[in-house]
């Protein structure tokens, strides 16, 4: 499934009736969902604004999306392995090399201990958020140039990151 | 906000003489233009053509071109087209945006390795067909299981049949401009081992050649491209280099382009990140105190970086070319991109991605300095080799020998 996908599934489990905003506001969904012409769009999501829903609604929301965010991880690692076991330098394969094994564990690492964070208040999301972005961009370093590809883990981790950035970031008092 | 001091460059720029700093001024001058090439390209990367009249194009057709071939205006007053000038001219533009410079036309990486392999014939014919109208050309080294490493790459070239030339089979990925290109140098394999490597220019009007364009996260304009040669005849006179001996072309040339081209990729990393710097402190000229130290220490290592981009660039303009140092600039220029769009786009608050449109494009183009000429990985392990070969640290009070 999809990252807009998936964001859309946690948009109806969360409100069911209605597509979460954000405090700021802003909503973002799949391209089904919000029509429109943005940068985001060719990703496959769409861009709104209405108003803000209430606090309890955007605090079940954040913690789905950090779910979300492990979950393209998790998936990420699954593609990495398969990708470095298929690249080769000099006799052996990339995965067979200690840094890139090492790399790949602290990313598993950090979706582990992640999910042990249970994060309860704005801040500590956005600290959970942060350190799930830095574990993506350890885990692209491995990819190379196919890391940069919008259909891969590279093009969704990018998502995860902008709709953490709206939906996660608590404003400057709670940071 | 321009991140410059009031000598006109930025911290850790000092070191430039008044030419250069002349250059820095008058390339940051015209970079200005480029952010709205950048967000139009972002839209569509065909739209390139629509701006090949700024003269921001005009001044990287100066430095791409070797001197005996450029016939137009100069835009900028003309300088030698040394590394580190190289450097100055990129980074400055680069605050503009880095991807109108890789979207643009001309000889771009292939200027170094057509100059110094080809024979009087060959340069002739590849700059006076990249001066014969807007030309993109493309550098065909990355290959799709092997990344850039150029020793182990698998495209063949093998004698045509019919006695004429030879025929090119394989494939090449993430390729700038490769599917837009009128004109390309390809390296390719021979024989077996380093010195079976070949640099051919390809035409791509040729039958067998094909190039389909891939979709990128950033950088649209770049047009990076998957190329696939299917016995593309290559007649014999475009294997670069064909008078001197082979461990004096195919790997030669590919090393010899990429080292003296990677400090000035540190240098567009730079000019990038500096700009993601300036926009922070143009939306939020004042900072929390905890949060401007950590700006400041950013701009602390933004400095760092360029005064170390200064000197292996200065380095190579004297003939030291040691690539563990080079790599180390271009691996932490793009570190420090990283760092610079995603504390931008913390400070800036929430949903800073979505109401910054420039930034957002920013954050995406950085990614991929990560990767272009070798993950950090690879400058990595290439620091490394230089601290086994006690080549990594310049001795002191001693200046390196130049190596060529």
């Amino acid at each position: 499934m999809s990252y807009p996908a998936l964001l859309d599934a946690l948009h109806d489990r969360t409100a069911g009736d209605h597509l979460v905003a954000s405090a700021s506001g802003v909503v973002i969904a799949s391209g089904e969902s919000i029509a429109g012409d943005h940068p985001l769009t060719r990703f496959g999501l769409g861009v709104g604004r209405r108003d803000p829903d209430d606090p309890l609604v955007l605090e079940r929301f954040a913690d789905g999306l950090l779910d979300l965010h492990r979950q393209l991880l998790r998936r990420g690692i699954d593609h990495a392995v398969e990708h470095l076991n298929g690249r080769t330098s000099g006799d052996t394969t990339l995965l067979d090399r200690q840094l890139v094994q090492a790399s790949l564990a602290d990313v598993a690492v950090e979706i582990r201990e992640s999910e042990a964070l249970r994060p309860d208040d704005p801040a500590s999301r956005w600290r959970a958020h942060q350190g799930l972005t830095a574990a993506g961009r350890l885990l692209l370093t491995l990819l190379g140039a196919s890391s940069f590809l919008v259909t891969g883990p590279g093009g969704e981790l990018h998502l995860a990151e902008v709709t953490g950035n709206v939906y996660l970031h608590p404003g400057e008092e709670d940071r | 906000m321009t991140g410059l001091l009031s000598t006109g460059v930025e911290r850790g720029a000092d070191a430039l003489d008044g030419p250069l700093r002349r250059l820095h001024a008058q390339c940051r001058e015209v970079a200005p233009s480029f952010r709205e090439v950048g967000v139009a390209l972002d839209r569509d990367p065909d739209s390139i053509r629509d701006f090949l009249h700024l003269p921001a194009f005009g001044v990287l057709g100066q430095v791409f071109t070797p001197p005996e071939y450029q016939t137009g205006d100069l835009v900028v007053d003309a300088f030698d087209p040394t590394c580190t000038a190289l450097c100055v001219v990129l980074e400055a533009l680069s605050h503009g945006d880095p991807g109108a410079i890789l979207a643009g036309p001309g000889a771009g990486l292939c200027r170094d390795v057509v100059r110094e392999l080809g024979d009087d014939a060959q340069r002739e014919q590849f700059f006076g067909r990249v001066d014969d109208g807007p030309t993109w050309t493309f550098f065909g080294l990355t290959e799709p299981g092997k990344g850039s490493a150029a020793l182990e790459l698998d495209t063949r070239l093998t004698p045509a049949p019919d006695g004429d030339g030879w025929l090119l089979h394989g494939e090449k990925k993430y390729i700038g401009n490769g599917a837009r290109a009128q004109i390309g140098v390809v390296f390719c394999r021979r024989a077996p081992g380093p010195w079976g490597i070949e640099a051919v220019v390809v035409d791509p009007s040729a039958e067998g050649f094909s190039g389909e364009l891939l979709p990128m996260v950033g950088l649209r304009g770049a047009r990076i491209s998957h190329l696939r040669f299917d016995a593309v005849r290559v007649p014999a006179d475009r294997v670069l280099g064909r008078h001197r001996t082979p461990s004096r072309r195919g790997i030669y040339g590919a090393l010899h382009a990429l080292l003296r081209f990677r400090p000035g990729l540190g240098a567009m990393t730079l000019g990038l990140t500096q700009a993601a710097c300036d926009y922070l402190a143009e939306h939020r000229p004042v900072l929390p105190k905890a949060d401007q130290a950590r700006v400041d220490a950013l701009l602390d290592r933004i400095a760092a970086v360029r005064r170390m981009m200064y000197d292996v660039a200065a380095d190579v303009d004297r003939g030291v070319v040691n690539a563990h140092r080079i790599g180390t600039v271009k691996m932490r220029a793009a570190q420090l991109g990283e760092r610079a769009t995603l504390l931008a786009a913390e400070l800036l608050g929430p949903a800073s991605l979505i109401e910054h449109p420039w930034l957002e494009k920013a954050y995406r183009d950085l990614r991929a300095f990560e990767f272009m000429e070798g993950t950090s990985n690879l400058h990595r392990l290439s620091v490394f080799q230089g601290l086994l070969k006690s080549d990594y640290f310049p001795a002191a009070g001693h200046a390196d020998a130049p190596r060529h």
